[in-house]
Formats: structure tokens, C-alpha cells, sequence
């Protein structure tokens, strides 16, 4: 059985400072996104309960992926799958979906296909479905839990109010929440292997899209919340009660 | 009891790619194919996860539940024994240093690991690193039977280890230990009898078995550390066919500790009943004329836990001030000197707060700078396949030991006090974390040889090391690092002050050597501290201004508003701190050496009495 986990590289979020209410995105380092990685949690764990499961890490964006993926790979991807070009950075969800697609069109006897259920930086959610309509596969969405009996899944779907059981005949599509597991930390050991694991790399042409394709997400506004403090001085608590109502912090 | 572990991690990312040419050690054959100097965040961050959730949250179990001592046994709180097998099991720990597994990381990344788990539990990391000593000292002398039968265990975490040295009679003087070996059918079996003091895990309930390396000495052997021998002497006897059985080997009580309260230290004697065994390991002193290699043997495990020791104070002493500044950033309280009547300031604004504040930012960055370098060394002195690179390797590793184990151990107590400082009241409160940091941090200029016998190695051993020309060729490291950037602009004060600190360096040592050609024999274990904390002084005032000059390149290609800036700007700063305030203590003490006060030498005992 073949999993394919697709994994978005981008801005470690820790590591962003606020200026001016503008996140400094400059030279921060990057990783994957959260969900992401619980979605690879989900597929190590669907391969240590089935067995012979090989969990495919699939990825496109900047040249840096290529150490990036050796997080994937020590968290228990078994082998990578790269599609790489400097113009896929910030590319839009239709682009980044086709190559997705193509990609994983490259690979044999794919079985499912997970996704985060959005990006840990754009948080659109669209790639997954994108993804789906474009090789024809059923999708199932805001997955919290996946289990496999032969050529169907089982999938519980969380929905704001209740949650569904579904099942869906594989090959298919499915985005997971971060619910689905809590991403593994590594061993040494796991940590080690990671490097020496296969890595397939590709670009743009091998898959038959064209680099001018790509349309970049522009970011017109970006602003992290203003909060200021009223600086209100008070002599007494009378005056404090007074001042708390009038700003209708307690009641009158 | 509120520990807290606030550390940061961007300094290990500085010092393993860009600092020290790593890509070095990664080319070695042990590393080379499994990873490069760009994968150093990807080994970090998932170690900081593991101590920030695990091994931290168990620290307050150690404080809350001490190692106690109940029926002959030794109990731990549970979280101890969870938390080793976890990093035991998936390699954080003593399996790292298993010569026979695929892959390791170089000393100088795991030092990162190090002090990560050593400052999140200060109290349980000696389990992990006694295991990984004790299983070294095994891999490095035993035969191959004894390493099948216990190496496996041991890199696993099925079973801890320990060393065994102290007695209750004996502790610098280990020449005087009497503890014995006494033959029996078995060549290499002796049965063991005597007593240990301040043991950390001989006996504890984490592990099924724990395997000892005590010192003793075989009936008939010469007297002092020559007639020495090491022994692999388990808590369990393991049989031929694996099974196990007591070793009588019987724990007296935990010592009740001021600090380090869930690291179990206790007295232990081998022998009551006659049936301690124990293998030796190296050469029979019976057919040697006498002479054991036990304390050679310790050595190998004894400089490794030296430089560990300064680590896990240097250690300590980060993570006491990264509390310090987190709570001087949100601790609300005065007005600025500069303002007097303008709003209440945070009091990292206050010039005494933000002084002591960099006063420990920059003996920390010094100190992981002295200490990552030896580590460097280290993996260089053991992978390098160039001879002479190996042995220069290993010259600087001898210097740089007791310089680590000492000069940390020794500045970790005044920082950490002026990390109390800045909390003010509540830093002599349980309730804040860097009280705790102070209680732990107090042994380790005790143990592992008191910071007097590391300054007594320095300018006995290290200094006329042969002859002196590995001292020499350690002082021409600094000189060749003045020589090469002392005209970089911006920087003039720090070299001169470098400059003028390793001249008065070369003065302290033949004042010295003059006290010794006049046979005034008293006056060097008279001055051996001071000497040993200016001779650290000099190397970090190297350490941390080539780190400055690196970092002032940095900023010149990144602007403030970059997410780097800070941390780069405080690398200058750190420098230009240690460079111009702490740097100018190496004069000093050589006026002091100079001057050749005796008082100490003459004062009478009598006046002790009041």
C-alpha cells in the first residue's frame, strides 16, 4: 500500500518577529506546517498497525525543501518525492495543486492521499480538494481519525456541530485535522536514518507545467492587531467601579 | 517548588553553523552520509521538545519527592524512571557513544543534547551520563565476553551505571581508598569488600540491574593510586546463562542534600557477607609488580565527566538566566533614573538589572563557547585520521578540561546570585525557579575533583605538559587570534585588552616559575585558583570576541528589523562586556601573584579560633 502525505514547506512560526505590526519573514527558517505534520503522523501510524505501507513525503517549493524533508523523513516518511523550483514559493493554491497532482501522478499504485486541512502560513484549505477534482478521486475533509480495511477507509469527519463516519472506497483523498495525531518526535536513531533515505527530485518541466504558470499569492495587508492600553487612573475603588462600567467591563 | 525551564536555543545554532567549522567533523567517516552542518536545527528541535515536556515537568518530582531511602532500598519518583528509559530507549542517551552501532552524532552536537537535558532536570541527567561513563569505561577496557553481557543493557537503559571512587576516609586523596579486591578461583573474579561514600545511583528502582565500576585494591598491591585497580562489581551477579543474582552489595541511606534532591547520593558498602564479586578490568597487579591501572583507566571516564561537570553548571546557570530576564521584562517596578517622574518601568530598563543581566549573558556564552569547542576537539582528537591534527586535538582537550570543569562550576554561584538579585525578594522564594538553580549548582565545584585539584592540574600537569610545549601551543592560539584581527575596526579596545591580559598571563607563570626555583613550594596551591580563573579568562575573552567578530558581520548584512538582529546584537554586546569587564581581571591577578602576599601561608591556626 502506497500513502502519499503532502507537506508544505514554510516560515518556522516561531521564529517570526512583529515590526511595525508587520511579521519579519526575512531569512526565517523554514519547516513544515503543523498540520501537516500531524497528517504524516496519521499515515506512520496507519503503517504500524497495516504494515507493508510504504508513506511517501511529497512536497514542491524552493531548493531549501531538500533539507527540509529530512524532518519528514526522520518523523517516518520512507521515501521523499521533491518537486522543486524557485518559482513555487508563495505560488497559489491552483498551481501548487496541479504540480501536487502531477507528482503524484509519477508515483505508482498510490492508495490514499492525506493533506492538512489548511497550511500552517495561507490556511486556505483548497489544495486538498484542488487535488482530488484533478485526479478524479473522492474526498473526504477535517478528518480526526482514519482506519483501513482492505480497499475501503473508514473516516470520522468533525463538522462544526457533529461528526460523521464515513466510508470511502481508496484510492482517495483525505484532509485531516491536527486532531488526528500529535506529530512523533524522532529518535536518534530515526534522526540518523533520515539523511540516507531516497529522495526523488523533480522540477517544473519533468512534470509537463510550465514555470510562468505560477501566480503569486500578493499580499496587500498583513497587520497583527493594535492593542492599546487606556492608561485610566483611579483614586478609589468607587471611582474604579464607575470607570469599569462605563466601559461596560462589568455591569450596571 | 516552581521550576521552570526557559531556555533558548539560538546560541547551539550559532556555535554548530556558524561559529566552529563543524563541516569538519562531518566529513569525519563515523558521521560522513548521514548528515551535514544544515541539519543542526532538525537534531535540536526535537530535543527541546523532549525536555521542555518531559524531562522538565519532572524536575518539581524531584524536588517534591527526594530520593528516599526506605528498606535497604533507594526510591526515586516515577517520573525519573519514565523519562530515562525515554531517552535511553530512543538514543539521546548513553547508545550515542555505542562504538558498534550505524551512525552517531559528534560530541559536539550531542553537547547541545547535553546541556539541554542537564539544565531541564539537573537532579535526574547524572543517571544518563554515570550510565554512559560506566558503559565507556567497559567498551574502552573490558574483554569482549564482559562487553557482550553488559554494554547491550546498558545503551538500552535496562540497566544504569555508576562510578565508585569516594570513601568515607578517601576523597581527594583516592590513593587512600580501602576498599579491596581479594582473588579467588577465577582469575579475573575478585571478591570485592569494603565501603564507598556519595555514590549517585549505586541504588535507585529505575533499572533492573546497576552496574558499578569501584575502585579497589587487589591484597598485596602497592600502596597509593599505583596499586589501584578498577572492577566491574553489578548490583546483580549476572550468571553464565544470563540469569542474575545479589551481589551483596548493601546502600546505607541518601545523603539528605541541599540541592540535586531527586539525584540519589548514598553510602554503600561491598562485602558485608563475603560474597561481592567482581571482574577485573586491565592488568592483574599480581603480575605486574604490584601496579593496578585502575587509576589511568578512571581517568579516561574521569576527564570525560570533568568537562560534563563545568557542562551541566554552565548549564544550570543559562537557564537561571533566561528566568532572570523573562521576569525582569514583565516585573513592573521603578521609574527610570533618567525620568523620575515618567510611568513605572519594567526593571530590565534599570542599568543594575540590565548589568547583571549581561554580566551572566556573557559568562554563559563564554563559558558554552570554551566548552563546545573542547567538544570539537574532542571528536577531531577521536575521528581525525591525520595524526598530527589528532594529537593537537588532544593537547587542547587537556587544557581546556579543568579550565571547564572548574572556571563554570566556580562563576555559576555569584551568576546565579545575581539572578536571585533580580527578582529581588521572590528569587529567595521557593516559589521562583533560581533558587533552586543556586542549591543545584553548589556541588559541582565539589565533585568530580574540587575546583582546587582542576587548578593544581592546570599549573602542575597542563602547564609543563611535555615540557611545556602544549601550553605554549594553547597560548599561541590566542596570539595567533590577535594577530590575525586585531586591526578589525570597531574592536580596538577588546584586542588591547586581550593583548595586555595574555602578556600578563606570561607574567603570572614566571612568577610562578621563580616561587618554584626558590622552592616557596606553598605559593603555587596558594595561587592555583586565582590563576586557573584567569587562565579561563583569557581563552573566553578569545572565545566570545570571535564570536563578536562573526556576529558584527552579520549585522551589517541584516537590518534591525530583521528576526536575527537581537540575537546578534547581544553577541557584540556580550563581548564587548566580557572584553572590557571581566577580562581585566587576568592583570590583576598577576599584580596579586606578583606581590606574593604570604598571609595565608602565616597566619597562625590559632586565629581560626576567632
Amino acid at each position: 500500500m502506497n500513502i502519499v502525505v503532502a507537506m508544505k514547506q514554510i516560515p518556522d512560526l516561531q521564529q517570526i518577529r512583529i515590526s511595525n505590526r508587520r511579521p519579519v519573514l526575512q531569512d526565517v527558517p523554514l519547516t513544515f506546517g503543523g498540520i501537516d505534520k500531524s497528517a504524516l503522523e496519521a499515515a506512520v501510524v496507519l503503517k504500524e498497525s497495516l504494515g507493508e505501507v510504504k508513506v511517501w513525503v511529497l512536497s514542491a517549493g524552493s531548493e531549501e525543501l531538500e533539507d527540509t524533508v529530512k524532518e519528514a523523513l526522520a518523523a517516518g516518511g520512507d521515501e521523499a518525492y521533491l518537486v522543486i523550483d524557485q518559482s513555487l514559493a508563495g505560488a497559489d493554491s491552483s498551481i501548487i495543486a496541479q504540480v501536487l497532482a502531477a507528482g503524484i501522478k509519477q508515483l505508482n499504485d498510490v492508495d490514499l492521499i492525506l493533506f492538512g486541512e489548511g497550511s500552517g502560513d495561507n490556511y486556505s484549505g483548497q489544495v486538498g480538494a484542488r487535488v482530488a477534482r484533478l485526479l478524479e478521486l473522492p474526498l473526504v475533509s477535517y478528518a480526526r481519525d482514519i482506519k483501513i480495511d482492505g480497499d475501503t477507509a473508514q473516516v470520522v469527519r468533525v463538522l462544526e456541530d457533529c461528526e460523521e463516519v464515513l466510508e470511502v472506497k481508496l484510492p482517495a483523498v483525505i484532509t485531516v485535522l491536527s486532531d488526528i495525531g500529535e506529530p512523533r518526535i524522532p529518535s536518534v536513531t530515526q534522526i540518523l536514518k533520515a539523511g540516507k533515505k531516497p529522495k526523488q527530485t523533480a522540477e517544473l518541466d519533468d512534470l509537463g507545467i510550465s514555470a510562468g504558470q505560477s501566480n503569486p499569492v500578493i499580499t496587500l495587508s498583513n497587520l497583527a492587531p493594535e492593542s492599546n492600553r487606556k492608561r485610566i487612573v483611579v483614586k478609589n475603588p468607587v471611582e474604579l467601579v464607575e470607570k469599569l462600567k462605563s466601559e461596560n467591563l462589568i455591569g450596571g | 517548588m516552581a521550576f521552570n525551564w526557559a531556555y533558548n536555543t539560538r546560541d547551539f545554532e550559532f556555535i554548530l553553523q556558524e561559529w566552529l567549522p563543524t563541516e569538519r567533523i562531518f566529513a569525519y567517516e563515523r558521521f560522513r552520509d548521514y548528515y551535514s552542518k544544515d541539519d543542526i536545527k532538525m537534531i535540536i528541535d526535537p530535543v527541546f521538545k523532549i525536555a521542555k515536556e518531559m524531562i522538565a515537568p519532572a524536575n518539581d518530582d524531584g524536588e517534591a519527592q527526594p530520593a528516599r531511602f526506605e528498606n535497604g532500598k533507594v526510591i526515586l519518583p516515577e517520573s525519573f524512571a519514565k523519562i530515562f528509559h525515554y531517552i535511553q530507549e530512543n538514543g539521546f542517551g548513553s547508545s550515542n557513544f555505542d562504538e558498534k552501532a550505524e551512525g552517531a552524532l559528534p560530541l559536539v552536537v550531542y553537547a547541545a543534547i547535553q546541556e539541554m537535558l542537564a539544565s531541564a532536570n539537573p537532579g535526574w541527567a547524572p543517571y544518563v551520563a554515570l550510565t554512559t561513563g560506566a558503559a565507556g569505561l567497559i567498551q574502552a577496557f573490558a574483554d569482549e565476553k564482559l562487553k557482550e553481557i553488559f554494554l547491550p543493557k546498558m545503551f538500552s537503559g535496562q540497566w544504569s551505571g555508576t562510578m565508585c571512587l569516594t570513601e568515607p576516609t578517601a576523597g581527594s586523596d583516592v590513593g587512600d581508598i580501602l576498599t579491596k579486591a581479594y582473588p579467588t578461583e577465577h582469575p579475573r573474579i575478585f571478591k570485592i569488600k569494603g565501603s564507598k561514600q556519595f555514590i549517585t545511583g549505586v541504588e535507585h528502582d529505575m533499572c533492573e540491574n546497576i552496574v558499578n565500576m569501584v575502585l579497589a585494591r587487589v591484597e598485596g598491591a602497592r600502596p597509593g593510586t599505583q596499586g589501584i585497580s578498577l572492577f566491574i562489581v553489578p548490583k546483580y551477579w549476572v550468571n553464565e546463562d544470563g540469569s542474575l543474582e545479589d551481589n551483596d552489595i548493601q546502600a546505607l541511606g541518601v545523603e539528605h542534600k541541599m540541592g540535586m534532591k531527586g539525584s540519589a547520593t548514598t553510602a554503600v558498602t561491598f562485602g558485608e557477607n563475603n560474597n561481592c564479586r567482581g571482574w577485573l578490568l586491565g592488568v592483574d597487579p599480581r603480575e605486574n609488580d604490584g601496579k593496578g591501572e585502575g587509576m589511568a583507566q578512571m581517568f579516561k571516564m574521569m576527564n570525560e565527566a570533568r568537562a560534563q561537570t563545568g557542562h551541566v553548571a554552565q548549564a544550570i546557570t543559562a537557564n537561571a538566566y533566561f528566568n532572570a530576564a523573562q521576569y525582569a521584562k514583565e516585573r513592573v517596578q521603578g521609574r527610570p533614573i533618567t525620568n523620575p517622574k515618567g510611568d513605572r518601568v519594567a526593571i530590565i530598563n534599570h542599568e543594575d538589572i540590565k548589568r547583571m543581566l549581561l554580566n551572566a549573558k556573557a559568562h554563559v556564552e563564554a563559558m558554552r563557547g570554551m566548552i563546545f569547542q573542547t567538544y570539537f576537539y574532542l571528536d577531531v582528537r577521536d575521528n581525525d585520521p591525520d595524526e598530527e591534527a589528532r594529537t593537537k586535538a588532544s593537547d587542547r582537550v587537556e587544557v581546556l578540561t579543568p579550565l571547564i570543569k572548574a572556571y563554570c562550576s566556580d562563576e555559576a554561584w555569584p551568576i546565579i546570585a545575581d539572578c536571585i538579585q533580580v527578582y529581588g525578594g521572590y528569587g529567595y522564594c521557593e516559589d521562583y525557579p533560581v533558587a533552586q538553580a543556586a542549591r543545584d549548582v553548589k556541588v559541582l565545584s565539589i565533585w568530580e575533583g574540587t575546583n582546587y585539584i582542576q587548578s593544581m592540574d592546570l599549573i602542575g600537569r597542563k602547564w609543563t605538559m611535555k615540557k611545556g610545549a602544549a601550553f605554549a601551543a594553547w597560548l599561541q592560539d590566542i596570539r595567533d587570534f590577535i594577530k590575525e584581527n586585531e586591526n578589525t575596526p570597531g574592536f580596538e579596545r577588546e584586542f588591547a585588552n586581550l593583548e595586555r591580559a595574555l602578556n600578563s598571563y606570561m607574567e603570572i607563570q614566571m612568577t610562578i616559575g621563580t616561587y618554584f626555583g626558590n622552592k616557596q613550594y606553598g605559593m603555587m596551591p596558594l595561587y592555583a585558583r586565582r590563576i586557573l580563573t584567569a587562565t579561563a579568562q583569557l581563552y573566553c575573552g578569545m572565545v566570545i570576541l570571535s564570536q563578536a567578530l562573526l556576529a558584527q558581520k552579520k549585522l551589517q548584512e541584516i537590518g534591525e528589523d530583521h528576526f536575527d538582529y537581537g540575537f546578534y546584537a547581544g553577541k557584540v554586546a556580550a563581548a564587548r562586556y566580557y572584553l572590557l569587564n571581566v577580562v581585566p581581571n587576568v592583570w590583576a591577578a598577576a599584580e596579586i601573584v606578583k606581590t606574593g602576599d604570604t598571609s595565608v601561608l602565616d597566619v597562625p591556626i590559632e586565629a581560626f579560633e576567632y
